[in-house]
């Protein structure tokens, strides 16, 4: 009997056209997924990690399919009124219940595995890089598709299957499906899963409850992943242990407790609805009324309480049906997440953030995009077909309201959609700063939203409207919307990135608080009429094909487009059709003729091209600046710059120079070579070519010169002049390159050889290299006349010799009175200004007018920072230190040019650290930047593999014993903590081989994470006295000499100075192999003594490993002085030693050693390595509580 | 008086079948019966009139304006029930039935009230009002269907099947309402219940196949068959014997034998009995002679 039923379900299902649709469906996808070719570097596209995410993202699209089976399973009975016949059977409850969960399960698989096979196909059978798809592996495919497809669909199937079961009702199914989602989406907020892109990393507790909470398993995926290296990615398969194991446990069988207590509970009575108890009938002694004709109005009035009418039950139908409120409450909850997470401790380090409009709307805009497409896409099927589904239309279409009105309300009603949810979403942020105490509202930043966000919304509703008249039933309007919708965020790919061709990636307007929109809406604004005009000729056209009574078809609604015009019609269509045709020439005006436009393709043809024809000039030996003088004259208002420079260039080869080669980065007017003539000019590519009349010799020297004017075409947005916020550096700046830009070359190895390119040279980095290599770059004289409007100060490197007004404009001159690295930057804004001199030095602030919460801090940190480094490095090299704040779109937290330091808005200003409890990051940015003065600008290393520890791991180290000065010990905790887990997750997605420290390169998991860690590790081992002692030596021995020499090698020599020889292969270790710990509290415990006195014992796990250069982790033995601490309270709030009872060495040199220590005070906290000095990924064990 | 003049009315679906085939027809105030079988275009018409679809070609006038060209005019006029519908769930019938009138243009609050309430009353659901129509049984429904059609001050009521589902009492008191109400106005009722037509109309037409075969006052068209049916019982073996041999036009069980009547000018055989016809027998009539003309 059960064989008969279970076949009959296979049979039944396999009929359903849905099957293959899902079925080829997920096939495609599988394919589309296997074949896109995207994985972080040095990760295989067919990597079991990359299998296992797509995999488990994909079974999320599992729970529609699931849906699907599970209602025709178990409502099409009540759905084609079977229910009395197929319960009145002779069937057993147990046959009929477990033939129809089984098929439902069996079909959800059968459906979603062809996503594998997909996913197989693409990997293999389509123009990959072949290096990067390793040989096939069963197991890289089946392993997922257990631990996860087979598990995932059995939770959705058990779940999905007795909700609608139980209830019986379509719409409750369709909510459990949301609810699903919805832990899959607190669970990934939890983990801050790349899914829902967060900066902050989550902390292991959070992560394990994420791991847990997440049904799909993903969580618990990301949580065993986390840290593995791209080695274990391509090799490794997931272990069946941990967390992951625990999810899979735990909600297979909470879903076969759901699957068992339905079963329990399902019954084969009808499910009878509550009888409620007849209100007892109130005697209705109801005065009869006669039915007597009324005569109806028709004009305008009556027309508009029918609007009313018809809107206020449209709205009632969205509003009171479950979807919707399920969206609505899923959009508060995400914006609330949202807001919660990043505004209350979800800046870096846990810092709050002051909750300004513009960044609270930052944070609402991605998912507002998102949800309002669910809304549209279901209720535009619904709210057009509304009356059709329900069989009213004929009724109503019967009655004597207008088409018009009819319309109108549909369209008011769909438009409503995505004006809730900005309203709601805006409401919440007003709430938000609200409690938080904050007043400056900026209701015009928030009213811009419905602008700069709604109106892609509603022209994608207009759309919708549109798709759905156009069509001939709903399921189908709702289909082709949403594909219409999916290509149109995916237009780039169909090389439609046109913005007159993509409605979807219309450019997103983010405003900051120096510069507002940065002045760049002019396309925006443009692009905006353009689609609004589309939107309403679709409108107008919907409108015209509006029908009512019995559904047209195609070939009407074709005819009634064409026929009828009334002259209103024509005369809104033509309007519209104007407006459409004249913002859309404008557009296209602005990007294609006014500026040239650019395909992606025209980019690497570009870059191809220039290699092929100049790539000869690489070779060529260089000139060097000797000296710099520009004169910068900023137009803030009008977005122009002028620039006039005068350099000396000197032959510092051996060899005489005969030929220079230069290239533009904006089109010069004028360029002169003393004693050289242009030989050749390419307006393209922007390049010269130089001949000098006699050769020039050796240490001889040439004046250079040239002239340019940037002025902004188009549409085109430059950062770096700008209305409010000017700021010219090494991302965007105008200086020519004396040379062959290679940084033009096309680097992406596929595309390289598809042109047939030859591979690009890797850097030397052995250690003869870094010790023997000569750069020819050198610190110069400066100086400029920079010059700006009236209301603006402009700022540069160099002491400031004059300042004056004329033409009603700001003149500022600049000069350097020693030579100073080149790496300057121009800087122009209506700046408020707070200048001290401290012991000599100008300290000099500039910062926006809304940013004044943390001066005081700034101050206070540069006061502290300048005695550190100046007591234990060596003086400071100029006489003023400008901290200047840069607008927020900068991609960087500070950046330190001569004597001169630009900070982000937001890295540093609207961080509230008026809690003194809080992590001080104000005062730690400060510190780092400060401390490049002395790393970057009076040391300066040698750009070879290991230069960037002398700039950021020195940065680092300052930064760490400063804020220990400042604030006791705790801040090194967070700051260790941070270090550590930025390593451990860089090395995680890193490309290529992990250098040690003395060679790392451009690996900032490195130079920001590990060379932390080591040079802390390195203050324990030989004392904080002798490393400065180190660094001050280099500094010393390089202060004067203009060149950039000093390199890692060098370091380490003088590190070997100062240690006993028996340390140096520890301090190799760290710096010249590439070294992580475990370590951790096994168990700990206390007991006082009879003097009064506490001995504590604890055992102590340790083990070390090597990465090899092949990527592999092997263990190795471990002996070496490692930190213990005894603490009264948390290690991360000591702000006093008088908390630290113990902290002290102890020899580690087993896998399991005892220790016994002494203190006076009764110990609350026991700790191994508190103050992270070894790369250890699991820190949770590194700490107990006694 | 009102008048809905029909003319040269034809409908044909894309897929080619002629729904309505040169439809010719006059109506004043009163009832107007359409009889017909299920399929035979009933609905098509009653569509049509109703502006709900377009004819494929023909006219349709009603008090001098053109339907097919302006169906906001007949739209303001008229009073429609279709066959079969749905409602919005979640709202109660006097609700619901407010929000018709507000369409419908009475935008007097007193007056609407009071219409949907003597509306609510007249249709028997007044103690079902705060109940949604959704839930209803197919009655229920229906009589809620009946009170919609006759919301403001229709002149042309189009009921579709009204009694479809509806019991004897409800049923009478229905048609009782639409006659009352159809002295002033013209109903036109489709039916597939000849009693019902024969009770209420006073003229009448019979739809076959998109065409009209028949139409005039039931009372006159019953007489023009007069003396002509006959009938007798025979053995339900026999059946097909007697089709062959006469001009069967309908067979029934009566107490549990099969009886047939038969048209013939001439007493047929001699078992035959004359019977005094009624509606339904011309309606069989017609439509058999409709089949022999095909044939």
């Amino acid at each position: 009997m059960f064989k008969k039923l279970f076949k009959f379900e296979v049979y039944y299902q396999l009929k359903q056209r849905a099957f293959p649709i899902f079925a080829v469906l997920f096939l495609v996808l599988g394919i589309f997924v296997g074949r896109q070719g995207f994985a972080p570097n040095g990760i295989n596209f067919n990597a079991p990690f990359q299998v296992y995410f797509y995999t488990s993202i994909l079974t999320l699209g599992s729970v529609f399919i699931t849906m699907f089976f599970a209602i025709s399973a178990m409502l099409r009975d009540k759905q084609h009124n079977m229910e009395p016949l197929i319960y009145g059977s002779s069937i057993k409850k147990s046959h009929y219940y477990w033939s129809r969960f089984l098929g439902t399960f069996l079909f959800s698989v059968l459906a979603f595995s062809p996503f594998i096979i997909g996913l197989i196909f693409g990997n293999y059978f389509s123009n990959l890089d072949p290096e990067r798809v390793a040989y096939f592996q069963l197991m890289t495919y089946l392993q997922p598709f257990l631990y996860i497809v087979i598990p995932n669909i059995f939770i959705c199937s058990t779940i999905i299957f007795s909700v609608s079961t139980l209830t019986k009702n379509s719409t409750a199914t369709y909510v459990s499906a949301v609810f699903i989602y919805m832990l899959y989406f607190v669970s990934s907020i939890f983990l801050n899963s790349p899914l829902m892109a967060q900066a902050v990393p989550a902390s292991p507790e959070s992560m394990a409850i994420a791991a847990l909470a997440d049904p799909f398993g993903i969580a618990a995926f990301f949580e065993q992943t986390q840290y593995w290296t791209p080695f274990q990615k391509n090799t490794q398969l997931l272990s069946f242990s941990g967390l992951f194991l625990m999810n899979r446990i735990i909600w297979i069988l909470i879903s076969t407790g759901f699957l068992l207590l339905t079963y329990k509970l399902f019954s084969f009575r009808k499910i009878s609805k509550k009888v409620k108890k007849e209100q007892k009938k109130r005697t209705d002694k109801e005065q009869l009324i006669a039915y007597r004709p009324i005569k109806a109005l028709h004009n305008f009035k009556a027309q508009s309480r029918a609007y009313l009418a018809l809107l206020k039950i449209e709205l009632k139908g969205v509003f009171i049906s479950l979807p919707f409120i399920a969206v609505l409450l899923m959009w508060l909850f995400i914006v609330f997440s949202e807001l919660y997470s990043t505004v209350i401790g979800g800046g870096a380090y846990g810092v709050s953030v002051y909750p300004f409009t513009n960044k609270l709307i930052e944070l609402i805009v991605t998912p507002l995009t998102l949800f309002s497409f669910i809304l549209i896409i279901f209720y535009s099927s619904d709210i057009v077909w509304k009356e059709r589904s329900l069989n009213f239309n004929l009724i109503i279409d019967a009655t004597p309201v207008k088409n018009g009105v009819f319309f109108l309300s549909k369209l008011s009603a769909l438009l409503l959609l995505p004006f809730i949810l900005i309203t709601t979403g805006i409401f919440m942020c007003i709430v938000f700063q609200l409690v938080l105490g904050y007043s400056n509202f900026e209701f015009g930043l928030y009213a811009s939203v419905y602008y700069h966000y709604g109106l892609q919304l509603v022209v994608f509703s207009m759309i919708a409207l549109f798709v759905n008249s156009l069509v001939k039933n709903k399921y189908m309007g709702m289909g082709i919307f949403g594909f219409i919708v999916l290509l149109s965020m995916k237009a780039d790919m169909l090389g439609l990135a046109h913005p007159l061709t993509s409605l979807g990636l219309i450019p997103r307007l983010n405003s900051t608080n120096m510069d507002g929109f940065n002045g760049a809406s002019n396309l925006f604004d443009h692009l905006a009429m353009y689609w609004f005009a589309f939107g309403l000729l679709l409108t107008v056209l919907s409108f015209k094909i509006w029908n009512r009574g019995v559904v047209a078809n195609f070939s009407v609604k074709l005819k009634q487009l064409i026929t009828d015009w009334t002259t209103e019609q024509k005369v809104t269509f033509t309007g519209c059709m104007l407006l459409f045709i004249g913002a859309g020439s404008l557009v296209f005006y602005n990007v294609n003729i006014v500026s040239e436009y650019e395909t992606t393709k025209d980019r690497l043809d570009f870059s191809e091209n220039y290699e092929r024809k100049f790539k000869k000039y690489d070779d060529m030996d260089r000139l060097t600046r000797s000296s710099m003088k520009t004169e910068v004259a900023i137009y803030p208002n009008e977005r122009m710059y002028t620039v006039k420079a005068d350099y000396m260039l000197k032959n510092k080869n051996e060899e005489p120079l005969s030929e220079l080669f230069i290239t533009e980065r904006i089109p010069l007017e004028n360029i002169t070579i003393e004693n050289a003539r242009l030989v050749s000019h390419d307006t393209f590519y922007g390049t010269y070519l130089f001949q000098f009349d006699k050769p020039l010799q050796p240490n001889d020297s040439v004046r250079y010169m040239y002239e340019l004017k940037k002025e902004l075409k188009g549409y085109e947005g430059d950062n770096s002049i700008v209305n409010n916020g000017t700021y010219m550096n090494r991302f965007g700046n105008f200086e020519p390159r004396i040379a062959y830009n290679s940084g033009l070359e096309i680097s992406n190895r596929i595309e390289r050889q598809k042109r047939n390119l030859p591979e690009r040279v890797e850097e030397d980095n052995s250690d003869s290299h870094i010790v023997l290599d000569d750069i020819k770059f050198e610190k110069v004289r400066f100086e400029t006349i920079i010059s700006t409007s009236s209301d603006q100060t402009a700022i540069s490197s160099g002491s400031l010799l004059k300042e004056w007004s004329a033409n009603n404009r700001n003149y500022y001159h600049y000069k350097s009175s020693d030579k100073i690295l080149p790496a300057v930057g121009y800087f122009s804004a209506n700046y408020i200004s707070k200048k001290v001199n401290y012991k000599g030095i100008s300290i000099e602030q500039y910062y926006d007018s809304n940013h004044d919460f943390n001066i005081e801090d700034i101050e206070e940190s540069i006061k502290q920072t300048l005695d550190y480094c100046q007591e234990n490095f060596g003086a400071y090299a100029f006489d003023h230190l400008r901290i200047a704040e840069v607008p927020s779109y900068w991609p960087f937290g500070g950046f330190a040019h001569p004597g001169v330091i630009s900070m982000n808005e937001d890295a540093l200003y609207i961080s509230d650290v008026s809690n003194s409890e809080t992590f001080n990051v104000v005062a730690k940015r400060t510190i780092h930047e400060v401390a490049h003065q002395w790393w970057g600008h009076t040391l300066n290393a040698k750009p070879v593999a290991g230069g960037s520890l002398f700039l950021e791991g020195f940065a680092k180290y300052t930064e760490a014993v400063v804020m220990e000065k400042m604030y006791g010990k705790g801040p090194l905790y967070q700051l260790t903590e941070t270090a550590r887990a930025r390593y451990f997750s860089g090395r995680s997605f890193a490309s290529g081989i992990e250098p040690p420290i003395y060679k790392v390169q451009g690996e900032r998991y490195i130079q920001y994470g590990k060379s932390l860690t080591v040079m802390l590790a390195l203050r324990d081992l030989i004392g904080e006295k002798q490393v400065n002692q180190v660094l001050k030596t280099l500094t010393d021995r390089h202060r004067y000499i203009n060149k950039l020499a000093v390199n890692s090698i060098e370091f380490l020599d003088e590190v070997y100075k100062v240690t006993p020889q028996v340390q140096h292969v520890l301090i190799d270790d760290w710096f010249k192999r590439v070294i992580t710990y475990d370590l951790g509290i096994e168990e700990s415990s206390y007991e006082e003594l009879a003097n009064g006195t506490f001995e504590v014992t604890v055992t102590i796990h340790a083990k070390r490993f090597e990465t090899l250069a092949s990527g592999e982790i092997k263990e190795i033995a471990i002996d070496e002085p490692v930190k213990i601490g005894v603490f009264t309270e948390h290690p991360s709030k000591v702000k006093h030693d008088s908390s630290v009872l113990y902290y002290g060495s102890n020899q580690i040199s087993k896998e399991i050693t005892e220790i016994k220590i002494i203190v006076k005070e009764v110990p609350s906290y026991i700790a191994i390595d508190p103050y992270g000095t070894r790369s250890d990924e699991n820190l949770v064990d590194n700490l107990m509580e006694l | 008086m009102n008048t809905l003049i029909i003319k040269d009315l034809t409908k044909t679906y894309p897929n080619g079948v002629k729904a309505l085939n040169g439809i010719n027809l006059e109506i004043t105030n009163g009832m107007f019966g359409l009889l017909g079988a299920n399929g035979a275009g009933k609905s098509s018409l009653m569509r049509t009139i109703a502006s709900l679809q377009e004819p494929s070609s023909g006219s349709i006038s009603f008090n001098d304006t053109d339907v097919v060209k302006q169906p906001d005019e007949i739209r303001k006029q008229l009073g429609y029930l279709p066959q079969e519908f749905g409602v919005y769930p979640k709202i109660s019938a006097e609700k619901l039935l407010n929000h018709m009138a507000i369409l419908k243009g009475i935008i007097n609050n007193k007056e609407r009230k009071e219409q949907v309430i003597a509306l609510l009353q007249q249709v028997n659901l007044y103690q079902h009002r705060k109940k949604s129509v959704y839930t209803f049984s197919g009655g229920m429904r229906q009589r809620f269907g009946i009170a919609q059609a006759l919301l403001a001050n229709p002149q042309l009521i189009i009921v579709d099947e009204p009694t479809a589902g509806l019991d004897p009492e409800e049923s009478n008191r229905f048609l009782n309402l639409l006659s009352e109400i159809g002295e002033n106005v013209i109903v036109l009722l489709s039916t597939h219940i000849v009693e019902d037509v024969r009770n209420l109309c006073p003229k009448m037409a019979i739809l076959s196949n998109g065409q009209i075969i028949s139409e005039g006052n039931p009372r006159e068209l019953v007489a023009s068959i007069d003396g002509k049916i006959w009938t007798r019982i025979i053995p339900k073996s026999d059946l097909d014997i007697y089709k062959k041999a006469f001009d069967v036009i309908s067979t029934k069980l009566v107490s549990g034998e099969t009886q047939i009547r038969v048209v013939s000018e001439e007493k047929p055989e001699a078992s035959f009995e004359t019977i005094t016809p009624n509606l339904e027998d011309f309606y069989f009539t017609t439509l058999f002679n409709q089949t022999i003309k095909k044939a």
